[in-house]
């Protein structure tokens, strides 16, 4: 008699095993226990019989353990039944590569359907598991095999408990910036409240303090890029292993760095080094993390069963993209495996009219009071809800006499809702509720763990409409994208429209957001307008707040054209809102930044024109000569001045000899490797010099006694000062110190 | 993402480049003068780019007489004020 036990508690992590997936499970004391899910990951086949057959048989080659059922399933885009073969493969680690070579060998005329989804994932959806779900496993005593399991959890649950976690951090000594770009340093560990930090034989204390902490959660800084290679470097060279994971394996990075374009920009990954039965987590490699915490990367891996650890890497727009293929699988779709849709054949004036963006405004820049702020909350997702705009229901073949989107034309489809529309609307409701709790929340740290999970679903629904367009999303197609960004043009003059025929003044109008202006208004006109243009527009609008002061600062090149987006007002509460100054850009040296901060937070305090410029008289002119004199004594540190530049191009394909050219080229000569899109802190030394390798250094590889180009710097400090005058007050004094 | 065209704002800054045989040829008062009507147009650039006619000058021009309009009106209303 096989004795059976039941264990609950929470989905810590999964992974892929030869022969199934390895569940890690922490009950409500902590404990954590590791059991085993037979699983075989699958895909469809779709084709004719004799080519199915031959792909069959290289399968049989290849001595690939497979079961094969036919199924009847639907083609996404055309929404046919088709009839498929489901071929599971009795081991999840073979099977990527099993797709792979298939793909590679099979006639191009065989079809692979649901054919990339990493096995761990498969298995959720397949299971109704999640990250962090609470869930209950009977288990076979002797061999931990799961046969039974049931969920007491949903993904989309607001108050969800979490199992207790613990944590240590490691980074290594000698400031926040890339330690790879700095002589080595010993490394720094927090764990339990208590830092220390390890000066010899690094493997033997992390592993005394692992064993004696258990730790969850490995947060590291730079782990990914540096601290892992480096400690499976020593490791192997002591020919041990690291003692990070909870089971013993001999497992490598599973994925490798690699340099790649967008937006026009360089940018780079770093290597992925993930734990078994811990999480590893490099705060310097999660955009998800940086913006929304822990709660925020816990939130969207359990929407999107995507692992924690992969999710922490990866985009959130492929959460969303994970969250469109379980529901398209739940509803029989097959899942496209390479994106095969092309863009329709447009003339040359259709491409004029739709290939536009969202409406950008330019204000006219100056100084405005008593301002307004009306935003329509998550447009373009609710636009895509509201107007079923979807890849498959945009042009659709089934509808031909379906009533057109205004300027492009497109049709849309009336009988089926799009998967879009259905996979965004509920995270729009769920993002209300969690903007509702928090105005309900009675603590502050209540009131931030809902913050960050309602953060976390607007970094999502903002990269879903990103997604629509894209040409290597799963469920992307460019006229899905043109038909919303035609729809939020019509949404935004309509409330032009409304405002204006109010008598308000149209200041300025951002894609989802417009600035208006009326002498003698209050809250509750602005109230009034914005359900006028609810009314008009049949989407929710928000009053943003009403502004004491706000001012529209003009392009760089050219004083008398202002920039949509460079602004900074003050609300009536006293809270700042300040977009495109050089406080909020990530190249501008630390010390102008808090600078021109904290002349915003004094200037926060004033009420219009008039005050404004008795502060800057008063107070902040004192400040800037304070400032000036302890950079021109040179009394600033060089982590102050440092300025952060990512790297366009190879470092030695630099034409010109720009301060980044000299940088990264001294970092090479120093042994560092750095790809293109990485980033480097660079300190000015003498920017005019005719030596480009003098101009400026490394930061980390500063040695004293060092001298930064003070001429140079107040050149940059002013800019930040001539961002926040008005009308030339302080403008005189900038000249007298030159 | 799949940006085929030109955003307007990208228009008019090759326009102004392709006027820029033009401006190098006026007098430095001139091209002063030249730069604030792409001004103007630059202004207008979020209508210009709804509008998206085939011939991007176009809407230059009719930006560049709208602020002048304007600004004519603006003259008109200061010397009836003054007027005695």
């Amino acid at each position: 008699m096989v004795q059976k036990t039941r264990i609950d508690g929470w989905l810590f992590d999964v992974q892929e095993e030869p022969s199934g997936i390895g569940l890690w499970i922490i009950d409500s004391e902590g404990k954590t226990h590791k059991l085993h899910h037979p699983f075989n990951p699958y895909f469809y086949l779709a084709g004719k019989k004799s080519q199915i057959r031959a792909a069959l048989h290289m399968l049989e080659s290849w001595k690939v353990q497979v079961s094969i059922t036919p199924e009847e399933r639907r083609e996404f885009y055309s929404n046919k039944a088709v009839s498929v073969l489901k071929v599971a493969i009795d081991s999840p680690l073979a099977y990527r590569k099993i797709v792979t070579a298939l793909t590679k060998r099979t006639d191009p005329a065989v079809e692979l359907f649901t054919c990339d989804i990493p096995p761990a994932q498969l298995y959720l959806i397949e299971t109704g598991l999640f990250p962090l779900a609470y869930a209950s496993f009977e288990i076979d005593d002797a061999t931990r095999v799961v046969s039974q399991h049931s969920v007491h959890d949903s993904p989309w649950s607001l108050d969800y408990a979490l199992p207790p976690l613990s944590l240590m951090e490691i980074s290594m000594e000698g400031g926040s910036g890339n330690p790879a770009h700095r002589p080595q340093a010993n490394l720094t560990i927090k764990v339990d409240g208590a830092e220390q930090t390890i000066e010899d034989d690094p493997l033997y204390c992390l592993r005394k303090l692992i064993s004696r902490h258990d730790p969850n959660v490995i947060l590291t800084h730079w782990g990914d890029s540096y601290l892992l290679p480096n400690l499976h470097r020593l490791a192997a060279a002591e020919e041990t292993t690291l003692p990070f994971d909870r089971e013993a394996s001999h497992h490598v990075p599973k994925t490798r760095g690699r340099s790649y374009f967008t937006y026009g920009k360089i940018m780079v990954t770093a290597s992925s080094y993930s734990f078994r039965g811990r999480w590893h987590i490099d705060l310097e490699n999660s955009f998800t993390v940086r913006e929304c915490g822990l709660e925020g990367l816990i939130e969207l891996a359990r929407l999107s069963k995507i692992p924690v650890q992969r999710m922490a890497r990866t985009s959130t727009g492929t959460c969303i993209s994970a969250m469109q293929v379980e529901r398209a699988m739940n509803e029989g779709y097959l899942i496209p495996w390479r994106k095969s849709q092309v863009e329709d054949f447009k003339t040359a004036d259709e491409l004029l009219v739709t290939d536009k963006g969202g409406l950008t405004y330019r204000p006219i820049p100056g100084f405005y009071e008593h301002v307004a702020e009306l935003d329509f909350a998550s447009m373009y997702p609710t636009l895509m809800a509201k107007y079923n705009l979807s890849p498959e229901t945009v042009n659709c073949i089934c509808c031909p006499k379906a009533s057109r989107v205004p300027e492009a034309g497109h049709r849309i489809c009336v009988k089926r809702r799009g998967l879009v529309p259905k996979t965004v609307e509920p995270m729009i409701a769920k993002r209300q509720q969690y903007k509702e709790k928090i105005k309900a929340a009675e603590t502050e740290s209540q009131k931030e763990i809902y913050n960050r999970r309602q953060s976390a679903l607007k970094w999502c629904l903002v990269t879903c409409f990103g997604y629509l367009g894209y040409r290597n999303a799963r469920f992307g197609k460019i006229e899905a994208h043109e038909a919303t960004t035609v729809w939020s043009r019509e949404k935004l003059l309509q409330a032009k429209e409304v405002a204006e025929s109010l008598g308000y003044n149209f200041l300025h109008g951002l894609t989802d957001c417009l600035w208006v202006q009326k002498g003698g208004t209050n809250k509750e006109d602005y109230l009034k307008l914005a359900g006028a243009i609810e009314e008009a527009t049949e989407i929710p609008i928000s009053f943003e707040g009403l502004y004491h002061w706000i001012s529209f600062l003009p392009s760089r090149q050219n004083a008398k054209v202002g920039v949509p987006a460079r602004f900074v007002g003050v609300f009536e509460d006293g809270k700042l809102k300040v977009r495109g100054l050089m406080a909020r850009k990530h190249d501008t040296p630390r010390f102008v930044k808090k600078a021109q901060q904290s002349m915003l937070e004094i200037l926060s305090h004033t009420w219009g024109r008039t005050d404004y410029k008795e502060i800057l008289q008063g107070v902040v002119l004192p400040l800037v000569e304070s400032y000036s004199e302890k950079l021109i004594n040179g009394r600033l540190r060089p982590e102050d001045v440092a300025i952060l530049r990512r790297l366009s191009h190879d470092p030695l394909g630099y034409k010109h000899g720009t301060m980044t050219a000299a940088v990264s080229q001294e970092l090479i000569a120093r042994g560092v490797r750095i790809m293109p899109g990485e980033a480097v802190q660079m300190v000015i030394t003498d920017a005019s010099a005719k030596d480009p390798s003098l101009r400026a250094r490394s930061l980390g590889f500063l040695d004293l006694p060092h001298s930064y180009d003070r001429e140079k710097y107040l050149e940059i400090f002013f800019d930040a000062i001539r961002e926040i005058d008005l009308d030339g007050v302080l403008e005189k004094s900038l000249n007298s110190f030159i | 993402m799949g940006r085929t065209v030109f955003s307007f704002n990208q228009k008019i800054l090759a326009l102004e480049s392709e006027w820029g045989k033009f401006r190098r040829a006026l007098r430095k008062e001139d091209q002063e003068l030249l730069d604030e009507l792409f001004a103007y147009a630059k202004y207008h650039s979020a209508p210009a780019s709804y509008f998206s006619t085939p011939n991007p000058m176009e809407p230059v021009f009719m930006s560049i007489a709208l602020e002048l309009l304007k600004e004519v009106k603006q003259l008109r209303k200061e010397l009836a004020e003054k007027a005695p």
